[in-house]
């Protein structure tokens, strides 16, 4: 299919990293873990890995992110780069991109770098996968060595799709936060560059009217949680749901949720597990009237302990579960709230 | 008058898809479809923006033909046209050929000052059409909308960005991005949906958008999806069995060997 | 014959079980439990929704539907609240309607604008504490007293008694005479004389305030009769023609609600290892059901299609009144038998919807009376040959 080639691809190397900094004063964990994924995937082509950082005093964060071993650092620091811009950020990368020519470009799915990424892929039109669950780098007889293979949930999430992006160039992907873990890569001492930018504010569309006002989010630990215990659909309304903030309190856990009880507002968005949610590790996790739609389940995977309570005893979580509960996840709920309490009366 | 696109998707109801179970892909036919959830609240925002500042909406969405239903279900609503954009050529275009698409069917449909989109979609949750929409037309996108004015020609928005809430504004045209936390989308009157249901659609193919096959659908996509399994890392799966009482008495034994309760 | 819904229909039917899903599911229980009327925020919200003036035209205000949509919608909301479904089908079918059909312009204007929108709500009333099934022998007066008639008289059972603002109410001209005449009259809540009398404590449909009625010398112009003073009679049965087809939709939804319960329950319920559904004496009963409700299903929308192209449906519609009703209560006990003690308790709404059933087998002309119609039309058939 030679009309689909339409760079020389072969000119793009490398592997870039998007270091986000959260809300100006930390090195985004997610965009750490996308670096050391990115540097198996560097070191498995052979070639160097790429950390792009772009903030207030971006100085600051050097440390951090050489220790994570990217080969080179190319940094912006400015104060209207203090917190992500959509028109700034993606007219920087965009030249960046222009002129050294990655072959693969990564960033974390946080609002950043999903505005950021598809406005990027759509200026060299090059294929984009969001929320991926994986990365490798694969050799195909079709489609030549050393292309990305990127993971992610298909159908509704009942599916894991591997998409690749074999003839355009930069190869993109956002991962969520969470999905691989960093690691730091001794001794390492990367190339840092400093580049300066100049953007004319006059072209800038968004004007700010009134000074920002901060805004704490609900701050809900679901990613540092050593016990989790998820609702879903099963549970069937908001006052079944609102046992399971019992149970968390008496066990000092935290609740999460799948889509429906969200979307029933029976919990707020920070507490959905999931694709488009937040990617948990804990010790313990039980669902309660999980089904366990991939985009659910693929974020739970690395719990130590899956526990599935469901009325249904095919409910696809059953099979990632190590202990399988069929029963009614509410009346067994109330039960074991009781039984809890009782030892603890003890 | 304000002229505003509102771009809705056709999506399989998440429920009730069923996987076909030795081939391990999605049973299509059976599938029950709808509206996408976001985009309804997309279509609540340009309803509410017409009510209070004067308008025209016009639904778009990109898909097979019997995606028209969700375009008579925006009539319903109360969109003022409908648009679909299907030709057998745009099948399996992924999300920056669909985002081209729909980008050059709005350019066909002429002058507008806002385009509505709900933030992703429930079947690919990709959330990245709306983005490249604006790329493609250079404009602002705008998320968590807390509160919209239209002033000369300007939206003045009060948003939440990261962690701060900020009053902007933004010269039109611009780009919505809207999902359940925005609005509470209405439920249609009966008589809107006797009267608009059966209103007519516009059908745009790829000979009005412009362009060759090879542009669209899979011969046209940079990604390309090379394999589907099913996602299962299987484990140990022990039945936890008896009355209610001893599954819990069970459970509660396993949860202390393994030391997640001590007492 | 096509047997399948159009688009605008599923659109309708989407659109009303989500409003009642979301809006009216909390309500259903209260209503029941309290015994209370619907609260005036949601008639007004049902009002946005022209579900007040389903078939009124949209001159009034009204959603000018056909009539099957018009039985979507009365089974969607008795699906989640037979009580609310109750005042809407009778409001709509046995108030609104024969005002829209017999009413003279003035009659519409002064009412029908009101009522298809929800302002003020209708009922319809001929039965008294004497005169039941026996419509003919009713005992409320109307005697003629210049540009006036001074109504004398009460009325029993009367749905939406309660919260009403406008009644069709039957009375008898000239009641020396031999022969009776039966008018319609047109009256509203305002008029002196008019008393709400006892809002009755109900075995089921406890949602509507159905009420006693006193009529203590109540002075109605003339302008408030309906049709031809003569054909009062003749006015009521047709009401009731229509009226019934709607109650049939009604008890075809409690039969719904009941059924699907039960077709859930039976799934999930485990005894002897088991979901009970998969158990004949439980599947045999879940077949039945749902053929039952699919025949009920067809005799109403059968009635609906006659009425919507103008030919007789009487009898039609009082065979889907009888069988809907019939078949409501048997799939309400089924659903209970099932649910076993489950279903006896108030925890879960099976009872209700077996409370709320029995009432469809009585009221709008009940079960021994729709034979009767169905009965004597055969035997008229017949013996013309």
């Amino acid at each position: 299919m030679p009309h689909r080639i339409r760079q020389d691809i072969r000119q793009y190397k490398g592997v870039w990293v998007f270091i986000e900094i959260q809300d100006h004063v930390c090195v985004l964990d997610g965009a750490l873990e996308i670096l050391s994924k990115g540097r198996e995937l560097a070191d498995r082509l052979g070639e160097k890995l790429l950390a792009v950082m772009l903030g207030l005093d971006a100085e600051q964060y050097l440390p951090v992110v050489s220790r994570y071993g990217p080969d080179e650092i190319i940094y912006f620091s400015h104060p209207s780069l203090k917190h992500y811009n959509s028109e700034i950020f993606p007219e920087i990368l965009a030249d960046l991109i222009e002129r050294e020519k990655p072959s693969i470009f990564l960033f974390p799915s946080t609002e950043a770098g999903s505005d950021c990424a598809p406005r990027l892929a759509m200026r060299f039109f090059t294929g984009l996968t969001a929320h991926c669950i994986d990365l490798e780098i694969a050799d195909s007889e079709e489609y030549g060595n050393g292309i990305l293979s990127m993971k992610r949930p298909a159908f509704s999430g009942n599916m894991l799709a591997t998409i690749i992006c074999p003839y355009t160039r930069p190869q993109m992907a956002t991962v969520q936060p969470g999905v691989f873990s960093k690691r730091e890569i001794s001794g390492s001492s990367p190339v840092v560059m400093r580049r300066e930018y100049a953007y004319d504010p006059d072209k800038m569309r968004i004007v700010s009217l009134n000074p920002p006002l901060r805004w704490n989010k609900p701050h809900v630990q679901l990613e540092e949680a050593e016990i989790i215990f998820a609702g879903g659909r099963g549970l069937s309304s908001r006052v079944k749901f609102d046992r399971l903030f019992e149970l968390a309190e008496i066990m000092k856990g935290e609740v999460g949720a799948t889509r429906v009880p969200v979307f029933n507002s029976w919990c707020g968005k920070e507490r959905m597990i999931g694709q488009t949610g937040k990617t948990i590790k804990p010790k313990l996790y039980v669902g309660f009237g999980v089904s366990g739609q991939i985009q659910h389940t693929a974020s739970i995977v690395d719990s130590d302990v899956i526990v599935s309570v469901n009325i249904d005893q095919n409910a696809p979580l059953n099979e990632i579960s190590d202990y399988v509960i069929v029963e009614d996840a509410s009346v067994f709920l109330g039960k074991l709230i009781e039984r809890i309490k009782r030892d603890i009366v003890c | 008058m304000l002229k505003i696109i509102v771009c809705i998707k056709q999506v399989p109801h998440t429920d009730k898809a069923s996987i076909d179970p030795k081939k391990g892909t999605l049973i299509r036919d059976s599938v029950e479809r709808m509206i996408n959830p976001d985009d309804l609240n997309a279509i609540e925002m340009a309803l509410t923006l017409r009510e209070r500042f004067g308008g025209e909406i016009t639904c778009i969405t990109m898909g097979p033909p019997h995606a028209e239903d969700i375009l008579r279900e925006a009539f319903a609503y109360g969109v003022d046209r409908g648009v679909l954009i299907s030709d057998p050529c745009f099948a399996g275009s992924d999300s920056l050929i669909t985002s081209m698409v729909l980008s050059r069917a709005i350019v066909k449909l002429g002058t507008f000052n806002i385009i509505i989109t709900g933030v992703e979609a429930i079947d690919g949750n990709t959330g990245s059409v709306g983005y490249q929409i604006s790329e493609f037309f250079k404009l602002p996108l705008i998320t968590k909308i807390h509160k919209i004015d239209i002033l000369d020609g300007s939206a003045v928005i009060e948003r939440l960005y990261g962690h701060e809430y900020q009053q902007i504004r933004v010269d039109l045209p611009v780009l919505l991005s809207v999902n359940k936390e925005t609005n509470r989308v209405r439920i249609p009157a009966l008589a809107a949906i006797n009267a608009y249901f059966d209103n007519p659609i516009v059908t745009l193919t790829m000979a009005d958008i412009g362009g060759s096959e090879k542009e669209f659908g899979i011969k046209g996509s940079p990604t390309i999806v090379i394999n589907y399994e099913s996602f299962l890392q299987k484990r140990g799966q022990e039945r936890i069995s008896g009355s209610t009482q001893e599954k819990v008495e069970t459970f509660v034994k396993k949860l202390k060997k393994h030391n997640i309760l001590r007492y | 014959m096509d047997f399948a819904f159009s688009k605008k229909q599923l659109m309708i039917q989407k659109t009303i079980r989500k409003f009642a899903c979301e809006r009216l599911t909390d309500w259903a229980l209260v209503l029941d439990r309290e015994s209370r009327p619907i609260p005036p925020e949601v008639i007004s919200e049902m009002g946005e929704l022209n579900i007040w003036g389903i078939q009124a035209p949209k001159s009034l205000g009204g959603a000018e539907l056909d009539s099957v949509s018009y039985c979507i919608i009365i089974e969607e909301i008795s699906k989640i609240s037979a009580a609310i479904g109750l005042g809407v089908t009778v409001h709509n079918s046995v108030c609104l309607a024969p005002l829209l059909k017999f009413g003279t312009p003035g009659q519409i204007e002064r009412y029908g604008l009101d009522l298809a929108s929800g302002r003020k709500i209708g009922g319809f009333t001929v039965t008294e504490p004497n005169a039941g099934s026996d419509a003919a022998g009713i005992q409320t007066t109307a005697v003629c007293d210049g540009d006036f008639y001074i109504i004398n008289g009460q009325k029993a059972f009367v749905t939406n008694g309660g919260v009403g603002d406008v009644f069709l109410t039957a009375a008898i001209f000239n009641p020396e005479s031999p022969k009776k005449t039966i008018g319609i009259f047109i009256i509203d809540k305002s008029m002196e004389g008019f008393q709400v009398g006892k809002i009755e404590d109900m075995m089921g449909m406890r949602g509507n305030m159905v009420s006693e009625l006193f009529f203590n010398k109540v002075r109605v112009h003339k302008d408030n009769v309906l049709g031809r003073p003569e054909d009062g009679f003749k006015i009521a049965m047709q009401a009731l023609d229509i009226g019934r087809i709607g109650i049939a939709a009604q008890a075809l939804g409690i039969g719904m609600a009941a059924f699907e319960a039960a077709a859930s329950y039976a799934a999930e319920r485990k005894q002897f290892n088991k979901p009970i559904g998969a158990f004949q004496g439980v599947s045999f009963k879940l077949a039945e059901m749902k053929t039952q409700l699919d025949a009920a299903r067809y005799l109403i929308y059968r009635a609906s299609d006659l009425k919507d192209k103008n030919e007789p449906f009487g009898v039609e519609s009082a065979m889907c009144k009888w069988y809907a009703s019939s078949v409501a209560m048997h799939v309400c006990q089924e659903a209970l038998q099932i649910y076993g003690g489950y279903g006896y308790v108030k925890d879960l709404p099976v009872e209700r919807f077996f409370r709320d059933a029995k009432i469809t087998e009585i009221y709008e002309g009940t079960t021994e009376i729709m034979k009767i119609i169905i009965g004597n039309s055969i035997v008229k058939e017949y013996s013309k040959l």
